[in-house]
Formats: structure tokens, sequence, C-alpha cells
């Protein structure tokens, strides 16, 4: 017994490093599983088992071990297809074959790259809860806010300022600042003096606009390192213990200071607390295609999932807005650092590689605006790809002293992740270079593909699906992907060659589309279309022609058929969208009463907006009401503790909807008490942000999913070319008319003339 | 669709799972080969075969002249097919006939359309080919002395063929005619001469021209006073016998005393044998070859290999056994004072290495210009080692040298066969003509057999200018091929699953690891002279897979040492009992097989195909279907159920591990020595499969199972033994891969509860 215990107690000294080494020893034996040469036909069976068992696993919700074992299984089979792939099937041809062939490989490469990087980064979540903060407010840290603008609407502004001075937080413990880089001294001297006009009076207007709402105004003299110029120059002039960065459009919830500010008391090396970004309206994506509704946002996953799992390694890092961050760490890296342009993700590597620690709340507390347009899209997305891209080359987190494993491999599964518009585009040319051009890229029977590539394909399928299905539905990151990457690469390719050269834009909000139109990003997608449209058209040709070649043939149109499946889904999105509404609507359930027409009701609100309310009530007062009437409308909100608010409001519209009257009313502002009171009521719960996540978490699977893009893709794909040729034959009328006019009148000139 | 898809997959999985299982199961049983005997050449019109007829001695079917089975096809306007007709230096031909059998399209016009034979280019007779009477029969005389001496001969079948008396479409589908070989006989009346040999004539005394199978009668001392010496001398002799013959078949046999009929060799010192020989054995000097005429029947010959002593007779048959020793132009010979060369392992230099590379030249390949259509191709016999292993994807590949001349019609190809097999193939597109230098093409090493490989190309080249009326030429129509091509071998891992007799058979392993036979013991357990003559017959087969004599292999009465891989011979009640209790089949104390053949398990399909099948069903799998295993159980009953059969064993050595232990064994001296000269014909040694084979007469009475238990021999590397393993036993793979992937799992587990514990103890991070 005495040895029993001897050993039990060199386990538990021993333990850690024998965990690790025996971690370390069996991942080798699984390489070695992986790498071991096979016939094919024992890897058919091999990887059908496997695929086998990771469907019927699919349909119990995993956890613990078994959601490992899951992740693993699918692995190896993605593992087992990357070492075939390797030391198999590139043989060199001729020298056209061989260099698509390497593409190919490359971008497969990056794809399995980035695919078991995401396992890791992955692999255990983590959700934090929001710690009480001390029971004497005094001993709150003091919290500096920072609003950084440049050139967004003073409407979108107001709203932020408004939500920001009514949070729940002593007011004398936190300050607004709005950073105004609009208004420098630069621009109001401007050399052009319409500009230097313009930007005058924007000063003049925001600084009412702060003594209005009780909040700071702070520019600078020369509009210097863009974003983290403005912010730093307002850092410098206070003096919190803390700082609260949001972007001008991110409204904050009433208790995101509370709810951030506990977890830098819990932990004294915490630089950063990062919260989610939330939007309120769909992106061009979503709108175009009519999504919106239906399906998780594409920033829940990076958000919902990928941020608590760099959580867990210490390296949730900095999105630039909706984050608290420590004022003394910041100092020792002389504020937000500014040699890429994404200085938000290059402050948190410096303040990770310096030992500090980071958090991620799960909650969002900001809800925020996306681009409206997809130039505007492809702006912020290009930002970003080329930022992180810089990061890539020039701080290297791979190489950066003071990181850990942990931490390196997230931070280059996030900048390595950007390289994604190569992979993309390669994928759509790849089975092109086959069907037209009878390029060798891919040396394998059919046999060896259903053994190795489709496992491998639906494994990643099972496995993307598995982490990420509520958040991010199948084919729908292939899609966002494919729209970007005609316009990220470019930029990729231009910071590899001059990693220092790109200078920082601001992503446009706010901007409203009177009418629909058709983008003119569309170009590539064209010309994808009319290259995959060829290929298909070929590859049918060669199937009667070519019988021997007819199963790789098969192959290589179904690819085909995939590519053009999001190529048209890409061209529905190219029709862009009206936008009619200024304010996103939210979805509400709240009561209160209606006060109009000489009657007072109960009602309920079912969607409020900072432009009106929708207010279901009984038939008998919604045909007394007309419409301009005016109202009072007392609701209920949470974040009053119990007081109603209460709103003077005209009604707007009226109609039954399913046999339910409903009017719509505007609020009819009086006063700055009532407009805060609005922003309060419709901003100020975050519980509101989390259930409207909510409503749009569902899983549709890898078939639904695909079927819900073909289905969308094709619709909206349709109403693209349907105004296309509207606007064709439109044009053909008006240069027949134009023609015809200019015939009358050389006619009525020589009428005139006799 | 998601249920769908799972139960797909699920009913896939389980019946490719389920039948993947059977790997490990026994191998089906061969189906037994065709008989030898033809039917008699009659008047019996194809296609009807007539009833199996013993031929006259002095006649053979044209069949038994052709390298392949088949029917003589004779296509298009002009075609020709030719055998090669071996007359013995020691046949005194005075006349034949051939008969040829034959059956042509009724499209064919009688007034241009004809066959007729050649022999050596002399036309033997001709007929017409008409339509109207398309069955015929072709009798030619073959009486002129001047054709037929000692040698190969070419019989040639030769026709022209036309449909039309104007232009015609020469590879009009209609222009054939088919000659039957096996009802076409060739017939020589001949006598075997009086001899007055000389021992350099002895290539042409052991004569694989001769007609009938060569018996060779060995004499030395009596059984019972034979020494493990006298063996060794009788394997070696007769090892060079079989291989003067070439493929011819032989049957050796054992006596202590000279017999008439058949050629003999008479072994042993000069007192062994002075009673046998007297009037020899008088000029027998210290160490001597000597070959006289049997006194009794001066067609025959009677050898002599002796000496004054052990050492003088040792080194006699040494000399007499080396393939490339000069034998004098005189009866007799003195080896005393002859020094002879050191036995030295000797590699096949046919045998093809792993990480090797070859030029075709080393395989006996000459550069060679084929001009024409269908004019054949070029060919080449590789061996590969039997133990190869290597993954599914290896290739080997062939770097080609060769020309092709110009304007070519653009379907003109180059084809590579590999036994026979199509496997690749050559665009010859280039209408200047081209010359190629390292035109690579690659071939799966698995595609290979072990042993040996027929590697053919073949041209096939059409004219360019080839319409009706048009005049054509073919002199354009060339193709060289250089020998100093390159057939690159790579990289490959021994391994191999035994017990395998077919592969014994084909290569000789494991007893040829070296060819001279340096790992092989012959246990001779018997004395009788049955027993001795099947042991030499067994061993004179594995020298011609090995193409030279054993001579170091280990042949005695007594068991050889345990690290030699063993062969025993001998009767039933002979077998040692180490041996008898580790065989797979059960021999009860009188030696009888009765159990193992009331409960011999029946074979069972070793290739799942039912996912294979459902693929070839899309066309996604170009595979060839596996050949359908045929059952055939040996059904013996009766008392003595061993009385008329072979019995032929093959499993792991008792004695040690990795050796393999052939036995060959039989009720009585005579059924052994029967059984095994029909064994070592080709066609039965073909049919050699699994660990245990049972045959009686005749030929269709074979049957081979594989029941016993496995063993592996080869590379000591354990990667190779999990490759193996794994692809022939998924389900080893996927429980390994469990096993793995469930010890990560739970290690992960725990390393991150590790790192969170350290990492996020605060409550904020605490699990909710």
């Amino acid at each position: 017994m005495s040895y029993f215990r001897e050993a039990q107690a060199w386990w538990a000294r021993s333990n850690d490093k024998v965990i690790y080494w025996a971690w370390f020893v069996a991942a080798a034996f699984m390489l070695w599983l992986a790498l071991i040469p096979t016939d094919t036909y024992a890897q058919l069976i091999t990887a059908s088992l496997i695929l086998t068992l990771l469907i019927v696993a699919r349909r119990f919700n995993l956890a613990g071990a078994m959601r490992e074992i899951f992740l693993f299984l699918a692995a190896y089979l993605s593992l087992r297809y990357f070492f075939w792939r390797t030391f198999n099937t590139l043989v060199y041809f001729d020298p056209l074959s061989f260099t698509l062939a390497i593409m190919l490989y490359l971008a497969e490469i990056y794809g399995i790259i980035i695919y078991l990087l995401g396992l890791f980064v992955n692999i255990h979540p983590l959700d934090r809860a929001s710690p009480e903060l001390p029971e004497d407010p005094e001993t709150w840290p003091t919290v500096d806010i920072f609003i950084p603008t440049y050139n967004e609407d003073p409407s979108i502004i107001e709203l932020t300022l408004y939500a920001t001075v009514q949070l729940d937080y002593p007011k004398s413990r936190y300050t607004v600042n709005l950073c105004d880089d609009g208004g420098t001294d630069q621009k109001c001297n401007d050399a052009v003096p319409a500009k230097a006009a313009a930007a005058q009076a924007r000063r003049k207007e925001l600084q009412e606009m702060c003594d209005r709402i009780g909040a700071n105004y702070c520019t600078r003299a020369k509009n210097l390192h863009a974003k983290a110029g403005n912010v730093n120059n307002a850092f410098n002039k206070t003096s919190g213990e803390l700082v609260l960065i949001l972007d001008v459009d991110h409204v904050p919830t009433r208790d995101i200071l509370r709810r951030t500010v506990g977890l830098f008391l819990e932990d004294p090396k915490l630089f950063l607390v990062q919260t989610p970004h939330f939007f309120l309206n769909p992106d061009p994506i979503e709108k175009n295609l009519d999504t919106f509704k239906v399906m998780p946002n594409e920033s829940e996953m990076f958000y919902s999932v990928i941020q608590r799992g760099l959580d867990f390694w210490n390296a949730a890092f900095f999105c630039g807005s909706a984050a608290v961050l420590r004022r003394t760490y910041l100092n020792e890296v002389g504020g937000i650092s500014g040699e890429t342009i994404t200085e938000d993700a290059e402050t948190a590597l410096l303040l990770h590689s310096k030992g500090y620690t980071s958090a991620f709340i799960r909650r969002p507390m900001v809800a925020g605006l996306s681009p409206e347009t997809l130039g505007g899209f492809m702006v912020q997305r290009s930002r970003w790809a080329m930022g992180m891209v810089q990061i890539f080359l020039l701080k290297n987190p791979m190489l950066l002293k003071g990181l850990n494993l942990g931490q390196r491999l997230c931070y280059l599964n996030c900048c390595f992740f950007w390289f994604f518009a190569y992979g993309r585009l390669v994928y759509m040319i790849a089975p092109l270079g086959f069907l037209i051009f009878g390029l060798k890229v891919y040396n394998a029977t059919v046999m060896e593909f259903f053994a190795y590539a489709i496992p491998h394909m639906l494994a990643a399928m099972f496995i993307s699906d598995f982490l990420y299905g509520k958040v991010r539905w199948s084919f729908i990151s292939e899609l966002y992907e494919l729209i970007q990457a005609p316009y990220t690469m470019p930029s990729i390719i231009q910071v590899l060659l001059k990693p220092r050269a790109p200078t920082f834009i601001v992503t446009p909000k706010g901007e409203q589309l009177d009418k629909d139109f058709i983008s003119p990003l569309g170009t590539p997608f064209y010309t994808l279309l009319f290259a995959t449209i060829i290929g298909l058209l070929v590859g049918f040709y060669k199937y009667f022609h070519y019988p021997m070649d007819r199963s790789v043939i098969v192959i290589t149109m179904a690819w085909c058929t995939l590519n053009l499946v999001m190529i048209f889904a890409a061209i529905g999105v190219m029709f862009e969208r009206r936008q009619r509404r200024a304010w996103p609507r939210i979805p509400e359930n709240l009561t209160g009463t209606l006060e109009g027409a000489g009657m007072i009701e109960n009602i309920k609100v079912d969607e409020v907006a900072m432009g009106g309310i929708r207010v279901l009530l009984s038939l008998q007062m919604y045909r007394k009401l007309k419409l301009g009437q005016g109202v009072i409308l007392n609701v209920q909100s949470s974040q009053t503790d119990g007081i109603p608010l209460s709103f003077g409001m005209k009604i707007l519209k009226k109609r039954i909807v399913n046999g339910v009257p409903h009017l719509v009313v505007q609020f009819d502002y009086q006063t700055d008490a009532e407009r805060k009171a609005a922003v309060l009521l419709i901003y100020g719960d975050s519980e509101r942000w989390v259930r409207f996540q909510e409503v749009r978490m569902t899983k549709r699977g890898i078939m639904g999913s695909l079927g819900f893009i073909i289905l969308q893709g094709m619709r909206h794909s349709y109403a693209h070319w349907s105004y296309a040729t509207m606007l064709f034959i439109k044009w053909i009328l008006q240069s027949i008319k134009n023609y015809i006019l200019s015939w009358m009148r050389w006619f009525g000139g020589i009428f005139a003339w006799n | 669709m998601r249920l769908l898809l799972l139960t797909a997959l699920l009913c896939v999985n389980l019946s490719s799972l389920a039948l993947a299982q059977t790997t490990t199961q026994p191998a089906p049983a061969t189906p037994a080969p065709a008989s030898p005997t033809s039917p008699a050449g009659s008047a019996t019109p194809l296609p009807a075969a007539p009833p199996p007829v013993i031929l006259d001695p002095n006649t053979r079917t044209l069949a038994s002249f052709m390298g392949k089975s088949g029917q003589v096809w004779l296509k298009h306007d002009e075609a020709k097919y030719g055998f090669s007709v071996p007359i013995s230096a020691r046949m005194n031909v005075t006349g034949g006939q051939v008969v040829l059998n034959y059956v042509n399209s009724v499209s064919l016009l009688g007034e241009r359309s004809l066959i007729y034979l050649t022999w050596d280019e002399k036309v033997l007779g001709q007929l017409p080919l008409m339509g109207t009477n398309p069955t015929g029969r072709l009798i030619a005389p073959l009486d002129i002395k001047d054709y037929t001496k000692p040698g190969y001969h070419d019989l040639s079948i030769n026709v022209a063929q036309h449909y039309t008396l104007k232009c015609e479409n020469p590879s009009a589908p209609e222009l054939w005619t088919q000659v039957d070989p096996i009802s076409s006989t060739i017939t020589l009346k001949y006598e075997l001469k009086p001899l007055k040999p000389r021992l350099s004539e002895l290539a042409d005394l052991i004569d694989d021209k001769l007609w009938l199978p060569y018996k060779l009668h060995v004499v030395t001392t009596s059984p019972s006073g034979m020494q493990d010496q006298h063996l060794n001398w009788g394997a070696l002799v007769t090892q060079r016998a079989a291989l003067y013959l070439k493929y011819r078949p032989y049957e050796f046999t054992h006596g202590s005393s000279i017999i008439t009929n058949s050629d003999q060799v008479v072994i042993g010192t000069r007192d062994e044998i002075a009673s046998y020989v007297p009037d020899i054995a008088n000029n027998i000097s210290n160490s001597f070859i000597g070959i006289y005429p049997n006194p009794k029947d001066p067609r025959y010959f009677i050898l002599v290999i002796s000496g004054s002593n052990v050492e003088g007779v040792s080194k006699a048959v040494r000399a007499f056994s080396a393939m490339s020793f000069p034998l004098p132009a005189s009866p007799t010979m003195d080896v005393s004072d002859v020094a002879l060369p050191p036995i030295a392992p000797r590699e096949n230099p046919l045998m093809a290495q792993p990480s090797t590379s070859y030029r075709f030249s080393q395989f006996g390949f000459r550069s060679g210009t084929l001009q024409g259509m269908n004019t054949g191709g070029f060919r080449f016999v590789v061996n590969m080692p039997a133990d190869f292993y290597v993954a599914e994807h290896v290739n080997l590949r062939f770097r080609l040298h060769f020309a092709h001349g110009a304007r070519l019609r653009p379907d003109s190809v180059f084809n590579i066969f590999l036994n026979g097999r199509f496997e690749n193939v050559i665009y010859l597109n280039t209408d200047s003509g081209s010359v190629y230098r390292d035109y690579a093409l690659n071939v799966p090493l698995r595609s290979f057999d072990k042993g040996e490989n027929i590697v053919e190309f073949v041209p096939q080249m059409v004219p360019l200018v080839s319409d009706q009326c048009e005049i054509i030429q073919t002199e354009n129509l060339l193709f060289t091929l250089f020998d100093d091509s390159i057939m690159d071998v790579p990289a490959a891992t021994r391994y191999v699953k035994m017990p395998d007799m077919r592969l014994t058979a084909r290569t000789g392993f494991p007893y040829l690891e070296s060819t001279t036979g340096s790992s092989c013991g012959v246990h001779v357990a018997s004395t009788d002279s049955g027993s001795i003559a099947a042991a030499w017959m067994l061993m004179a087969k594995l020298s011609r897979v090995a193409g030279a004599p054993m001579t170091e292999a280990l042949v005695s009465f007594r068991p050889p040492p345990p690290e030699r891989e063993l062969i025993v011979v001998g009767l039933n009640s002979n077998i040692p009992e180490q041996l008898r209790s580790a065989a797979h089949v059960k021999f009860d104390s009188a030696g009888k097989f009765a159990e193992v053949f009331n409960t011999m398990p029946e074979g069972t399909a070793t290739i799942s195909q039912g996912f294979l099948g459902f693929l070839r069903s899309l066309g996604l799998d170009t595979t060839e279907p596996p050949a359908a295993p045929s059952k055939k159980l040996a059904t013996v009953s009766g008392t003595n159920p061993t009385a008329d059969w072979g019995v032929l064993l093959q499993f792991q050595s008792p004695n040690a591990s990795g050796k393999t232990v052939t036995l060959c064994t039989a009720g009585s001296g005579e059924i052994l020595q029967a059984r095994v000269a029909s064994l070592v014909k080709d066609e039965w040694w073909t049919s050699i499969y699994g660990d245990t084979m049972v045959w009686g007469e005749p030929l269709r009475s074979i049957a081979t199972q594989t029941f016993g238990d496995t063993y592996y021999l080869g590379s000591s590397n354990p990667g190779t033994a999990v490759q193996y393993q794994f692809s022939q036993h998924p389900v080893l793979w996927i429980g390994a891969v469990f096993v793995a992937v469930l010890l990560f799992a739970w290690l992960t587990r725990r390393a991150l509860a590790m790192f969170r514990s350290k990492h996020h103890s605060k409550p904020s991070a605490a699990k909710h």
C-alpha cells in the first residue's frame, strides 16, 4: 500500500509534465497513424466508418470528452488527406499544369492550416461571468470614455453620446469624451475654403452637442496617425484608470461598465476586456440576400465562438471598440500603437507579449451599424486584411518575444486567416484549368478521391458545423470570402510588397441608399460566372467525347457547380437594395399605455427604433385615432427601475396586420430629456441584444444551409439580371428615342431652312 | 436527407466491414486447369469439341507449340501465324504431315482467298478459302528430308483473304479465318537414332527439342547403402538435366540397376558403380565424366559420373552441373586436375532490386526495329522479388528511348502490356515522326507479379493512307525501341504473408533467397527410390526457377539445420513427429488424412464486392473485379484415403521462427514419384495454391486450400508490418485510430483542465 501511496504522490507531483509529455507522445502517435500509407480500399473502409460515427454523433449534444473525440476523429480524416495529398498527388506533367497544381495545393494547405488552427483556438471556449463590483462605488475605478469621430453624421454621434451619459455607473467616476478628428485645427485651416468652413461648422456643432448632452469635446491640432492618434490625444488629456473606447456608431447599453470593470479589480494584470460588436442593421450581403432576420450575423461567429476560444488561451484581442483598457498598461506601449492600420490588434499583441492578460465578455453591450454599401464593406474588410497581414509581417506573432505558444498560434490564426482570398480564387479557377485547358492539377484516381478527399471535406464541414453551426451556417463563410476575395487580394499583395505603405481609411457608416442599383463591384463575379459556365459546357462536351475521363470530369463539374452556386449568390449580393429606413428596427416586447383621442389604454410595443415605435392596440382606439394625431406613450423599461418612460408621439402609420391593429408612432421630441429617454428605452438594455441574437442562433445543417444559399442566391441573382435587363432595355429605348429625335431635329432643320 | 445519408453510409460500411473480415479467411480453392490431353484430330468440324483421345506419341497438337492457349485468328487481307517446331538431333525424321482444321468467313471470295502452309518458308500445301464452304482441312505432307534437320523450324499458316474482286478495305472485319490448334496436328515419323555420344553434345542429348517428355534414370548404389552424398550428387545432376531441357517436361527415376528405354546416369565411386558398368569402371579416373551408348539399347545413353573416392565424384558432379563448364568433344573427361571456380552466391540477372535503375539491355533486350502493321512487339522478362511490398501508389517508371516513323495515321499507338495486360499507352501523333528520349511512363509496382513478368511494348501502327483503292505502303511504319531505355525500380520493403505455395512455385521463395540455394534444406524422409526421385524432381523444378543448379542446397536423409528453409519429401509414415504435430493437416498414426478431408473448410471471397461493386456500377471504379472463387473440396472415402493422393503442405517451421516447411508426401514411394512427376509439369505446377494441395490423376483432381496459420516474413521495420496489416485488415486500423483518439482526447482534456486551473482560476472564469 505504501508503494501505491508513493506512486500516487509521484503522479500528483509530476502530473503536469507527465501529462504534457504524454500528450506529445499521443499526438505523435496520431500523426504517425495519419502518415501510414495504406491501400485505398482500407482507407475507404476506415474513412466511411469514421464518417458514419461523426454523422451519428452530430445528432447529440456532445460535451466533455465526447466533444474532443468528435473533433479529433474528424481532424484525423483531414490529416490523412493532408499527407496523402502531399506525398501522392503532386506529379509533374508540364509546367502549366504543375503551376496550377502547386497553386491549388497551397490553397488547400492554407485551408488545412486554418482549419487545424481553428480547432486549436476553439477547443475550449471560455464563458466568463461579470464579477460583482464592491459595495462602495468610491472604490470603483474611474473610466474615461473615448468616442473617436471623423466624418460621421451628427445624428449618429448624438445617439451614442446620449447613451454614454446615461450609463449605470457613478457619474463622478466616469467621463465621456468625443474625440473629433473632423474638426481639428488642421482641418479648420484647410487651404480649400469650403473644406475649412465645413470643418469649422462641424466643430461648432459638435461642441454645442457635447455641451448640451454633457460630454467633453476634444480635438487636436493635426490629423496624425488616424484613429489611433486621435484616441492617444484624448488619452493624454485624461486621467481615468480605465478607458472605454467606442466607435461613434456603437451605442452602449447602460450596464457596459458594470459588467466589465469588475474584471479589472479581479485581475490586476488585466489590460483589456473586450465585448462583442453587435449590429442592428444588416450588412450589405445580408441586406441584398435578405437573410438578416433568419441567419446569424457574420460577426457572431467571431464574437460568440472565436473570441471565447481566444480568451481561453489568453489571446482575446482588442477590436477597436466596445472594449475597456487599463491606462497604466497602455501607457507602457505608448497608447494605441499605430505601426499597422489595425492598431487595435497590434496594441493587444504588444501587451500580451508583455505578459498582461485579457478577457472577453460574451454579452453584447454595444449596438452598432454595419456598412450600408458594398463599397463601405469592402473598405472595411480591406483595411482589416491589410492590417492583419501587416501584423503578420511586421510583428510576426510566431517570433515576438513574450508570447506563449497558445498566444502565438491564436494570433497566427487571426492573421493568417486573411489570406483566404488566395484560396477562394484558386478554388474558382482550378477546376476550369482542367475542364477548359486540360491541365492536370490533381493526380489521383476517382477511388482515391472518394477515399481521401470526400471524407476530408465532409469532416471539415462537420467540424465547422459542430463548432460554429449556430452562429455561422455552412457555406456562408465561403460566400463572404468569395465576395471579398477579388478586393482583399490586391490589398494583401500590396501589403506583401510594401508592408508599411497602407493608410487608415475610415469605414463609411450610416450611408443611405435611395434606390436599388447594381454595384460596380460585380465585374469579377461576372467574369467568374462566364468562365464557370464555359467550363461546364466544355465539361459536358468532354463527358461525351472523352469517356475514359468521365469520372474525373463529373467530379470537376460538380466542383464547378458548387462554385456556380456561390457565384450566383455573389451576383445576387451585387444588386444593392435601397435602404428605406434611417434607423434600424428592433423587435421588442414591452407593455405600456397610450393616451390619445380622449382614451387611455394598455398597449403592447413590439418594435422600437429611434425613428418610431410600433404599437399594438385595441380596435376601438385604433378607429378613433387619426394619422398625424399626437399621442402620449408610456412604456415600462427595465432600465428605469420600474419608472415608466413617457413620450410625446405622432401617429405616422395605421394598419391592421393579421387582424391586429397596429400603429407606427413617431417620436415628437420636444426636449433633450425625451431624446435621452428614447435612447435609454431603445438602446439601454443589453438583454434585448441577447434575445435579438438568440432568435437567429439556429442551426440549419449543411444541406439546409446549401439549399438556403441556392434559393436566396438564385432569387436575388434573378432580380439582379432582371434589373440589369430592364436597365438595358431602358437604355436601348432611350437610345432609339434619342436617335429618332435627332433625325426629327435634322428634318425639322431642313424644313425650317427651306 | 441526413437520415438517408446516414443509412447509406451505414449499409455500405457494414457490408464492407463484414466482408473485409474475410481477408483473413482462407483463400478460395483454385479451379482445376484444363486437361493436358487434347481431342484427337478428326474431321469433326468445329466448334463442337470432340471427346479427348490419346494421341499417337509421334503426333502433337499445334496448341502444344503455342505459348498461350486460345484459337488462332488470321485477320485482314494478309495474315500469318507461325509456330516453332523443334526437331531433335536424336530424331531421325523420315516423314510426317500437318493437318490443319480451319473455319473461314462466309464472306470470303474463293477466287482470291487461300490458305497455305509453309515450312521454313517452303510452301507445303494450299487450299482456297471459300465462303460457300467455310470449314476445311488442309493436309500437307512433310516428306522433305532436307527440311527436317535438327533445330527449330518455322511452320507458318498464311492466308490471303478478299471479299471482292475490286478495291476493298484490307482490314474489313469479315476477312478472317480461324484455325483450331487443338484439332490441328503435326505428325513426324521418326525414330531415335543410335548414339555415339560426346560430352560436348549433352545439350543435344538431353534435348528440349525431343517430342516426348524426357525421362532420366539415375543409378546409384542401392537405397539401403545410400548416403547424403548420393542424394546430393543425384540432385545436382538432375537439376542440370532439367536446365538442359529448359521448359520441357521431365521425369526422373532412381534405381540401382541399368534399364532400357531411357537415358540414364550412373553416379558413384568407382567401387560403387563397378557392378553397373563393369566395362567402364577400369577407365574411371580420380574424377571422371563419361558418356556411352547403352549397350542394350544404343538409342539411349549412359552417363557416368564417378571418381576414385567421394571427393572425386563430388568434383565430377560439380563440373557436370556447372552451367558453363566446357565439356570436350569426346566421350570421356578427366576433371581431376581441373580447377573449378568456387561456389559463390549468384544473383538472378533478371531479378529487379529496389531503388535500382536498369537498362533494358540488362534483361537481355536488344534494340530492334519493327516495321509494318501487326508486327508484334518488343518483350523482355523481368523478375520481381517474391517478398516485395510497396504502397499502392508506388510506381515503377519506364524511361523510354524510342523513335517512330512519319506519316502514321492518328490512331497509331504504342501499347505497353504487362503479363498480357494492357497498362499504358503512348499516342504516336507526331506526323513528322519523332525521336523520344526519357519518355516517362509509370506502371504501379503492384501491377507486377512476384517472380517472372513479361513486359511487352507493342506498337500498333497504321499507315496514313489506307483507304479503298489506295496504294497502301507500310514502309514508313517503323518503330525502334532502344535497349538503353531505363526501368527505375522504386524503393520497396520486404513483407509477405505466408504460407503461400503459389509464391513458392512462381519464385522459389523462401528457398531461393540466394539462387545457389544456400538457405534451402531438403530432408528426404524416406529412403525408397520413389521418394528420392520425387525429391530430385522437386529440386530440379526449383532450379529452373533459379536459373541454375542450387549448388549450396543441403539435401539429406536427416533433418537439415533449423536455420535452413525446409523441404520435406517422403512417405506419410516417415514424416518426423515434430513436423507432424506442427502441420495444420493432421495425420493419424498410420499417416492417413482422414480428418483433413472430412473437415476441410470452404474458401470464401477475399475481397469485398459490395462497395466496390457499387462504385463500379457508377463507373467510378475501373479496377478489375476479383475472380469469383471456386470451391472445391477433396473428398476421399475409404479405409486408406491417402492411397492415390499426393499431398503438398506448407507451414511455419516449429524449429525456428520465421522459417518455412514445405512438405510433400504420399502413401507410397511409387505414388509419391508419380504424383511429383505430374506436379512438376507446367500445367500442374501453375495450379499450386494456398497452403494445402491434394492431387491425384487426372489433372482435374486438384484441390487447394488455405486454412493453416499465417505468418509474415520480411522487413523488421514495424512500419512495414503496420502498413501491411492495416491495409489488409482495416478493422485493426480502425481500432488503433479509436484507441489513439480516445487517448489523445483524454490527455487533451487533462491538459486543458490543467491549463485552465493555472490560467483561469478567477471566479469570473469558473465553469458555469
